[in-house]
């Protein structure tokens, strides 16, 4: 009996959701995505110093006349990029690399940013189909993935909480959304007083789900791909989606377990709700009226904005 | 909680849809949202309410927040919540004297430009704050003070008012020209020597033209004519004040609202004091 890894990727993208690229070689994914915090992670590994070095390099090379703590803020950017070059080696499909978090609401700033990363991977000889430019489901980042799409900047829209931002996302014709599972669960069980949930009632399992089967219905070409595991009880039950990126840890978990693993999202089950149309206020009113929504995004925001400048700030004490 | 499919075709699905209210300005300043993006989905959505502004400014909302709260309901084309009493058709109403007193302003042109380069909001606040302490009785008055555009350039107001139709071999009564107490710069203009229509019975029929325009030289911006009628004009009656009638509607959100004053009249005869048209 194949193990739930491997009939997961029967049906299902998968894709590994770290910076650790060692842990990408050992489950053979197509894809693999990245994030502040896992790219601070890996940054601190002792495997890798190598590569923050040759970001450091860079960062100084390009910018010799600059102030330490903006030498580092570019090597976090040439870092992210030197990260999805090593990944690039290693998986067939394509690397997400993040505009930084604190732009989230500068549509231009995005834009500018997204283009800046894409640059350095075409210098390095990188095709810009391989990179997935993530960003905040916010209305700017949205906007700034409906413009970058036009350039063919694939863009991979995450810190996706509600059902409005991967409505907007569809509209906007993004390449993919990272909508969140177990984030949405945490602030389910936290609200809730509950402590756990079966996986077919777990609200974040429930929203993609939605998602999911609102873009199938009516035709959407964003791919959807499940994010922010917390068990492998919310990856089975999503079996089926488009893609599903995930911890190494929980890919070690699915390659242990054995027994059949049945689809649960299926593009001809037509089950999405009716088509609707979203201005930019209302989209900010679906946001104001989805508390978990609001206040995930902006932690997740914040997170990630923190892990970067907490990044930045380790690099240039190297810098001295 | 998520959203309900029903709550979100909803709220997707109406008019109502792109109106932000307080409740959701502040969950959005709650999480950190900048003020800059706040800002501009008040200004991209339709119409706040009054009590949203009030919320607004009670909630401790932002400067920058309320202002443009502000100017969003000073380009509302909702009528103040007033409650007219109708005029009954073929009735004689009661003998009135009816004054102009001023009017309001928005605070933007319809494409969202200022009226005008330079000049401040300062005078324009204060006179419409004077206003509505000067007629504590006019519904909404109160709050016509809050009306006003941090960084948007006031017009520089000037027009007539006539009645509807004009009364053959009456010349006092056509065209009367505004002489306004502060001509440049000001969202609230009041007059020098309001019109006064004094022994007017208030039938049905009664209808006034108020026609104003931002007076720039050369350049001049025209606002559309707006009617006051009977409703209106009751309205005003039954306050017992300075009312500020609602004309947004007629004027492309440009004018705001017309001040009017009516008090039953002890005349006899009806006539029209005030500056004639030039």
């Amino acid at each position: 009996m194949p193990s739930y890894l491997d009939q997961l990727k029967t049906m299902t993208v998968v894709v590994a959701d770290t910076g650790d690229f060692a842990s990408i070689h050992k489950f053979r994914p197509r894809d693999a995505t990245t994030n502040p915090s896992l790219i601070a992670s890996a940054a601190a590994m002792p495997q890798y110093q190598a590569l923050v070095a040759a970001a450091l390099a860079w960062a100084k090379e390009e910018s010799p006349d600059q102030a330490p703590a903006a030498v580092a803020a570019r090597a976090v950017d040439r870092l992210a990029v030197e990260f999805g070059m090593e990944i690039l080696k290693v998986v067939p499909g394509r690397v997400s690399t993040e505009v930084d978090a604190r732009l989230s609401y500068d549509t231009a700033a995005s834009i500018a940013k997204a283009r800046d990363l894409i640059a350095m991977y075409e210098a390095a000889g990188i095709d810009r189909k391989r990179i997935l430019i993530k960003l905040a489901a916010t209305w700017e980042g949205i906007k700034a993935a409906e413009e970058l799409e036009l350039e063919g900047i694939h863009c991979n829209l995450t810190l996706l909480f509600g059902f409005h931002q991967a409505v907007a996302c569809a509209e906007a014709k993004v390449t993919l959304i990272s909508p969140f599972v177990g984030r949405i669960l945490d602030w389910y069980l936290k609200d809730t007083g509950r402590t756990a949930y079966a996986p077919a009632e777990d609200p974040g399992v429930v929203s993609v789900t939605r998602i999911y089967d609102y873009y199938k219905r009516h035709g959407y070409a964003t791919e959807v791909m499940g994010a922010s595991f917390r068990n492998v009880g919310e990856i089975t039950e999503l079996a089926g989606c488009d893609l599903l990126t995930i911890a190494p840890k929980l890919l070690a978990e699915l390659e242990g377990q054995q027994g059949d693993l049945p689809r649960k999202l299926d593009p001809a089950a037509n089950r999405g709700q009716e088509l609707v149309h979203l201005d930019r206020v209302t989209f900010e009113r679906m946001h104001a009226a989805d508390r978990m929504a609001n206040e995930k995004l902006a932690e997740g925001i914040a997170g990630f904005s923190k892990a970067i400048t907490d990044l930045e700030r380790e690099l240039a004490t190297r810098l001295g | 909680m998520v959203i309900p499919s029903g709550m979100f075709l909803a709220l997707a699905l109406t008019d109502s849809a792109s109106a932000l209210t307080c409740d959701e300005v502040f969950a959005m300043t709650s999480t950190g949202r900048p003020e800059p993006q706040i800002v501009e989905a008040i200004k991209l959505g339709r119409e706040l309410t009054l009590d949203d502004v009030t919320c607004l400014t009670a909630g401790g909302a932002s400067r920058a927040i309320v202002d443009a709260a502000k100017w969003k309901l000073a380009r509302s084309t909702t009528p103040l919540p007033v409650a007219p009493a109708p005029a009954t058709a073929g009735s004689a109403g009661p003998r009135v004297d009816v004054e102009f007193v001023g009017a309001v302003f928005a605070g933007g042109k319809s494409d969202g430009t200022s009226w005008d380069l330079g000049g401040t909001t300062a005078n324009a606040v204060g006179a419409a704050v004077s206003l509505g302490v000067a007629a504590a009785g006019g519904p909404g008055l109160a709050r016509l003070g809050q009306v006003s555009a941090a960084g948007v350039a006031a017009p520089d107001p000037a027009g007539w008012v006539r009645l509807v139709p004009d009364l053959p071999g009456d010349r006092s009564s056509a065209n009367r020209k505004l002489l306004l107490k502060s001509r440049a710069d000001t969202y609230a203009p009041t007059f020098d020597a309001p019109p006064k229509y004094r022994g007017w019975v208030l039938d049905p029929s009664t209808t006034f033209e108020v026609h104003l325009w931002d007076d720039d030289a050369g350049a001049p911006d025209d606002v559309p004519a707006v009617r006051i009628g009977a409703d209106a004009l009751q309205a005003a009656l039954a306050s017992g004040g300075v009312y500020a009638v609602p004309v947004g509607d007629q004027s492309l959100g440009l004018l705001t609202h017309v001040l009017v004053q009516v008090r039953r009249s002890s005349l006899a005869d009806r006539h029209v004091e005030g500056a004639p048209a030039p």
